[in-house]
């Protein structure tokens, strides 16, 4: 049962945080209570927002939390997806917007030292001056690094396997107040390149936390050299069965970096552009090729070569025109820099393997072909994941949804999407919304030990509670 | 003579094992018992007790009906795989306990090619599972432990492998586990904890919890499944020992000094041109490479005039995974980062050679399977008997010297000389961002002096190490050691609690391999 | 070899339990399924019948913390020697625990004498000259009426007591081959004893040398200058275990495949077709305790229409037939087992014959062959020979 004591609260909070940092005025908080998926989820407007300034508000606030048994909500994006900073009960939004200080960057061993609210395209900015770079999520590069990656968000990088581990160490205020670093920054002169325990495998548990750990007040994340060449290769595809064995192919080659994978509908959103022109393929299929530092021209000829040999072996007839070659630049561009997606979607994010899509497909599409509500336009993006061990998919469900009538005849839609995808063997790795009915119904004892693996790091319940619990649904 | 602690304590619980194994597969006998009171560790030398059954349990459910006898009757388990441990992990640190040998759960139970995953249970080996996907132009890199070893039991106790440049820690391999906690409860991790979540995708709903059961040392229970990654293999259906893999390259590279040879490793890394890049260590070229003891004694002696050679030595093993051309353009970056850090290529064919004029029956040619298929590794022990990873910092690769420098300092001031015997490498893992610093000492394990002394050398170097900015205690091995080694350290005190009440929720009755962690 | 127990402790201490001994050579393996070498391990399961497990009983017997039992009785003796761990182990370490095992089982009859079984075949050996209580004078009743014997040859036939009494088929086609190539040879009936190989390798060390110093006071006399046998045991008795406690022998050992192996060479044209596809059996004692590998294999690849397919374990990395070492008297069910085992690994080369060079290996793969059906010809190498120089 969560206590609420606002003004105690907020007297204790500001022996140490500015007056100025804490915001309760309802209309100004207002913008809090949604995020980009609402209506999926429900608003909530929180009680008070607080953006401390550094480490030791940080846990002071924290501390206070425990003391009144108020929940904390971190938040570090501009804008918040999924539902993760949306307070299922009466909360305080921890804004770490201002926590954004780029404190070490590493160009020896790759790797910079930042504070939550810096976002990639801040990071990058600097970072350009080392010729490095953060790998991006497919989201938005004004996104928050650390929660985006600990949000386990995709990235176009995940095509690689070498680049799907991409934070080492964090600094963590629990759940208690007490702080807490993973990996080699649990001996606090070691150097932050460590990301596993000396003894348990900490770091993986903030994963996917959602907030209900602890707030992370600083991380270490791994960079790359920027590529000196990058070189985008299109294939054509006219049906959703045939590119499946070509990604197979290409991918257990090792070919290319970021890849992805569009039907027309999301190809063509890419570059704003309304009409369906008939010479536009129903699939593309996008790569980027990489030259490194060393002979950066003979290595995207080798693997230009390998590619192309598929090409030939797939009787693929590769195809070139005005409109693909913008959205190859544009794809390009969006792998280094992501833009916030322009048009209204709803995601349904799922992870299968490949070789599943094409039954997955058939029966979204067959489901949405018997839905009798508002026009559907369904929009397909696939990144292989791990050279296509796995596959994110995400079903982008193009709706209005102006009516209260609406929105919950497309909220069951949406549920019965989920357990179809699941059904057909596809795990869905952010379950929001009705979503979350989906998955959380069918995973036994997992979430209630998750349950008590939160109460060691948050005996007061007080992070984001109903966020990774099962009580929620 | 080391003391042999046997039990008296416990109620006898013989019949009710025997009912859920059955007869063929308890025993109480000491003959049974004895062969589980000690391993190869310093630590399992110290005080040795066997233990008081040995079951051989068919599959989870009888897993979990032993464990609810031990818990009504706070019998303490330790679980044995393969048993391939230097730490002590799978012999009872406590008297009355019940052995429970994994041997009877060994197959294979998936190889999906296609998504390159398979599904083994706890005594598939690595060699075992690597014949079967070699076959579908699969693999499993193999630990620099012998390829004998367990593949969940060496995942999670954090194994390494030369190939970890590219595929990381062991442990970035797991993707799904199925988990019978000492309460006898299943837990799965992964996407296998989704009802009809198959066992492709490693993450679960929500937190990744499968990260607090790696490293727990058989504390938390026991893994009865794992799904692991694998990756693409180009090398041949079949290896053989006296030839290459194909599409295969190896190459050389000799330093004259250890900071080039660093700054070779980290370019060479991030190059992203190899399936495998290390800094092979002298002890490993001449102790291990020969098949005779002799021959490897002969060549340690004359080590001296080898290590203008040997002591600061690379090897790049480059794969033609996306073509042939991919190995011609990965020795071209090998020779210009060789160039640019001053280094000398040597055909692996000509490197030989030196010490081939030393020791004229040094024959290298017979391991080429190793990279892939690790086998060499007790032919280190072998010359003295006993092996102790002394020090293991994980740091960036440039701050190598310096642990070295720290080590041989250390050495200088011990009254036994295993600076006679030791052997440091450097491996680079993850595409160069940091680099695993193995410092490995060598004693005889019939000597008590050489042991204590070993022991001493290891608890100081971890100290001194503390007082360091660039290096980081060992991982997973000996962990009750480790703990009294890094106890003054204020910010450990918090992952010791931490680690204590998570011990707490699985294990209440304190039944599971106890002793590994905390001394009871 | 012989090796001191005492002297081999600190050794066997250091055992590095790195499970080599366990499996053929990880770099040879070719599938999961036939990866195993080791038949007792394999089949009984406790650590302790391994190799490192029995290193350990050993370690601690010498220390006192364990007495005899039942139960180390069987981890002692339901071991056919067959010598895969040493192999294994010799690849990487020096621990050699066949030569442990050995000195283990002369330890063990020392303080308890032989178990019972053992005891048995001892007494038939002591009184008949064989294990099989067979009568002494019946020893050569198999050989045929016209086969040409030299008494004054320099060469001669070793024929064994499996051959005589239970193989005599391997003892007439040895015969006839040797005839057939224009071998001159002797054979020693009656002075022919018993090699001592049941007596040597389980634990039985005295009654095995006065049977040695028999047979070579025999082969003295006669003036023998090589000696030829058809059987594996007896040949790597001979070879490997008299000089052990005599020194070097000054005549020459020569199992059948080596003797005919280089006579085939000469007389190729003159071999008559033989159109099948045949897996060969490393005998234990001819194979991993004597090094004889190829000899077999060349004869084999020289005669006209034979399609040779290997199995997975072969040479070193063997499996073992299950038999030897006691085992087939003490616990045939576990020797049968093991063949068994062999008897699926051949059928899965899809070969129709299963041929060897040992008679021993022979008897208990034909009657495994019969508890498991198997539809593989089991036809011992000499039998062919003899076939395609007729």
């Amino acid at each position: 049962m969560i206590i609420l004591n606002l003004n105690e609260f907020k007297i204790e909070v500001e022996k140490v945080v500015s007056k100025n940092s804490i915001i309760d005025d309802q209309d100004r908080i207002r913008k809090y209570s949604k995020d980009s998926h609402y209506p999926l989820i429900e608003r909530n407007t929180p009680q008070m927002v607080i953006f401390p300034q550094n480490f030791q508000e940080t846990q002071h606030i924290i501390r206070v939390a425990n003391q009144f048994k108020i929940s904390i909500i971190p938040k570090s994006s501009e804008v918040s997806r999924y539902g993760g900073t949306i307070a299922n009960n009466d909360g305080i939004i921890l804004n770490l917007q201002k926590l954004n200080r780029i404190i070490t960057i590493d160009e020896t061993n790759m790797h910079v030292v930042i504070e939550p609210g810096v976002t990639f395209k801040q990071l990058q900015m600097e970072l350009d001056n080392y010729k490095l770079r953060i790998l991006p999520t497919i989201f938005s590069s004004s996104d928050s690094i650390i929660s985006s990656y600990l949000a386990r968000y995709p990235t176009y990088s995940m095509t690689k396997f070498e680049y799907t581990d991409l934070v080492v160490n964090l600094e963590i205020v629990l759940g208690n107040g007490e702080i807490f670093r993973t990996g080699s920054w649990a001996s606090v002169k070691s150097p932050p390149v460590y990301p596993y325990g000396s003894s348990l495998d900490f770091f993986r548990i903030f994963h996917g936390a959602r907030g209900g750990l602890g707030v992370i007040t600083k991380a270490s994340i791994r960079i790359k050299p920027i590529p000196l060449i990058q070189e985008i290769v299109s294939v054509p595809f006219s049906n959703h069965n045939d590119f499946v064995k070509f990604v197979y192919d290409v991918e257990r080659k090792e070919i290319g970096t970021e890849c992805i994978i569009m039907n027309k509908l999301n190809a063509l959103n890419y570059l704003n552009i309304k009409e369906k022109p008939n010479d536009f393929p129903n699939w593309i299929f996008l790569i980027c090729l990489e030259g490194p530092q060393r002979f950066p021209e003979e290595k995207i000829e080798y693997e230009k070569e390998a590619l192309n040999l598929l090409i030939k072996q797939h009787s693929i007839k590769l195809k070139m025109n005005n409109l693909i070659n913008q959205l190859e630049q544009k794809i390009l561009a969006e792998f280094n820099n992501p833009q916030d997606k322009k048009k209204k979607l709803y995601d349904l994010p799922i992870y299968l393997t490949l070789n599943k899509f094409p039954d997955i497909y058939s029966v979204i599409q067959n489901e949405l072909s018997q839905f009798n509500g508002n026009k559907i336009e369904l929009g397909v993006s696939i990144i292989p994941v791990e050279r296509n061990r796995t596959a994110y998919v995400e079903f982008d469900l193009y709706t209005e949804l102006n009516t209260e009538k609406e929105i919950i005849e497309f909220k069951k839609l949406f549920n019965n999407l989920g357990e179809l995808a699941v059904k057909a063997g596809a795990i869905i790795d952010i379950p929001y919304g009705p979503l979350k009915q989906v998955i959380y119904s069918k995973v036994g004892n997992y979430v209630a030990l998750i349950q008590q693996v939160k109460d060691i790091f948050d005996p007061n319940n007080i992070m984001n509670p109903g966020k990774i619990e099962k009580e929620v649904i | 003579m080391v003391e042999l602690i046997r039990s008296n304590s416990h109620p006898k619980v013989y019949s009710k094992l025997k009912q859920i194994v059955g007869k063929e597969y308890i025993s109480d006998d000491p003959s049974i018992l004895i062969v589980h009171s000690r391993d190869q560790s310093p630590f399992a030398n110290l005080k040795r007790m066997p233990p008081e059954y040995v079951v051989l349990p068919e599959n989870s459910e009888q897993i979990q009906e032993i464990l609810k006898i031990s818990n009504k009757y706070k019998i303490p388990i330790v679980v044995q795989n393969t048993g391939v441990n230097v730490g002590g992990c799978c012999v009872p640190s406590e008297s009355g306990s019940i052995l429970m040998h994994l041997r009877r759960l060994n197959q294979i139970l998936e190889i999906d090619d296609l998504n390159m995953f398979a599904t083994v249970q706890p005594y598939v080996s690595y060699a075992e599972l690597q014949v079967e996907t070699m076959k579908k132009g699969l693999w499993l890199p193999s630990p620099a432990a012998p390829s004998t070893v367990g593949i969940i039991s060496n995942m999670l106790y954090c194994g390494m492998s030369w190939c970890m440049a590219k595929y990381g820690y062991e442990r970035r391999s797991i993707i799904c586990m199925t988990w019978v906690t000492p309460k006898g409860e299943i837990i799965k991790t992964g996407s296998s904890a989704i009802e009809n979540g198959g066992q492709f995708w490693w993450n679960g709903p929500g937190p990744d919890l499968k990260g607090l059961l790696i490293g727990a040392v058989g504390e938390l229970g026991i893994c009865t499944e794992m799904t692991v990654k694998l990756y693409p293999w180009v090398g041949g259906p079949r290896l053989k020992s006296d030839e290459l893999a194909k599409n295969t390259k190896m190459l050389a590279i000799s330093f004259n000094s250890g900071e080039r040879m660093l700054k070779a490793l980290q370019e060479l890394s991030r190059a992203d041109i190899a399936i495998s890049i290390t800094n092979m260590p002298i002890a490993w070229s001449l102790l291990g490479m020969p098949k005779s003891l002799e021959t490897s004694r002969e060549l340690w002696d004359k080590r001296k005039q080898l290590e203008p050679i040997l002591k600061h030595f690379v090897l790049v093993c480059i794969q033609g995974i996306t073509s042939s051309k991919q190995i011609e353009y990965g020795e071209k970056v090998v020779r210009k980062i060789a160039k640019e850090t001053r280094g000398m290529v040597i055909d692996p064919e000509t490197m030989s050679s030196p010490a081939a004029q030393l020791a004229p029956d040094f024959q290298p040619e017979g391991n080429r399977a190793e990279f892939f298929r690790a086998k060499i590794s007790p032919r280190i022990m072998r010359f003295k008997g006993g092996f102790m990873p002394a020090f293991f910092p994980q740091e960036p690769i440039e701050k190598a010297l310096k642990s070295e420098e720290l080590m041989e300092n250390t050495l200088k001031d011990f009254p036994i000389q295993p600076q006679d015997l030791y052997s440091s490498c450097v491996v680079p893992v993850d595409m160069g961002h940091f680099g695993l610093h193995e410092l490995d000492v060598f004693y005889d394990q019939n000597s008590p002096e050489e042991l204590k002394a070993c022991l001493d050398f290891a608890g100081k170097i971890q100290k001194i190490s503390q007082s360091q900015e660039n290096t980081w205690p060992p991982h997973n091995e000996w962990k009750s050691y480790h703990w009294d080694v890094v106890k003054d350290i204020p910010e450990f005190k918090i992952h010791k609690s931490i680690t204590q009440k998570i011990k707490n929720l699985f294990d209440p009755n304190r039944i599971m391999n106890p002793g590994k962690w905390f001394k009871e | 070899m012989t090796i001191d127990l005492d002297e081999f402790y600190k050794t066997i201490r250091n055992c590095s339990k790195c499970a080599m001994c366990r499996t053929m050579s990880p770099w040879d393996m070719q599938s999961k399924e036939f990866k195993d070498i080791c038949p007792s391990g394999t089949r009984f399961l406790f650590e302790a019948y391994f190799a490192p497990g029995k290193m350990e009983i050993t370690r601690a017997l010498l220390d006192n913390e364990i007495q005899y039992s039942d139960r180390l009785e069987h981890i002692i003796f339901a071991c056919p020697l067959c010598g895969g761990c040493q192999a294994q182990c010799e690849e990487v370490n020096i621990i050699q625990p066949l030569d442990v095992m050995q000195e283990l089982r002369k330890k063990y009859v020392k303080v308890n004498g032989p178990i019972p079984a053992h005891e048995k075949f001892a007494v038939s050996i002591k009184e008949l000259h064989n294990p099989y209580n067979e009568p002494h004078e019946n020893r050569l009743d198999w050989l045929p009426k016209d086969i040409t014997i030299n008494k004054d040859a320099k060469i001669a036939y070793f024929v064994g007591c499996t051959s005589s009494y239970r193989r005599e088929e391997i003892a007439k086609a040895t015969v006839n081959v040797l005839n057939s190539l224009g071998v001159e040879f002797n054979i020693f009936h009656p002075n022919e004893w018993c090699c001592g190989s049941p007596l040597f390798m389980t634990g039985q060390i005295d009654s095995g040398m006065k049977l040695m110093n028999h047979n070579l006071e025999e082969i003295e006399e006669k003036g023998i200058e090589t000696l030829v046998f058809s059987c594996a045991g007896c040949y790597k008795t001979f070879k490997g275990t008299y000089p052990q406690y005599v020194g070097d022998l000054n005549f020459k050992v020569s199992h059948f495949t080596e003797f005919l192996a280089d006579n085939f060479n000469k007389n190729k044209a003159k071999l008559k077709m033989y159109s099948k596809s045949i897996t060969y059996h490393d005998p234990c004692h001819l194979g991993r305790h004597s090094k004889v590998y190829e000899a077999p294999r060349q004869i084999l690849k020289q005669i006209p229409g034979i399609n040779l397919v290997e199995m997975e374990r072969i040479k070193e990395n063997a499996w073992c037939c299950g038999a030897g070492a006691g085992v087939s008297s003490a616990y045939k069910d576990f020797a049968y087992w093991t063949a068994s085992q062999r008897l699926k690994e051949a059928e899965s080369t899809g070969a129709e014959i299963l041929t060897t060079s040992c008679p021993f290996c022979i008897t208990n793969f034909l009657e495994a062959s019969k508890l498991t059906n198997s539809s593989l010809k089991i036809i011992p190498l000499i039998k062919i020979i003899e076939e395609v120089v007729k």
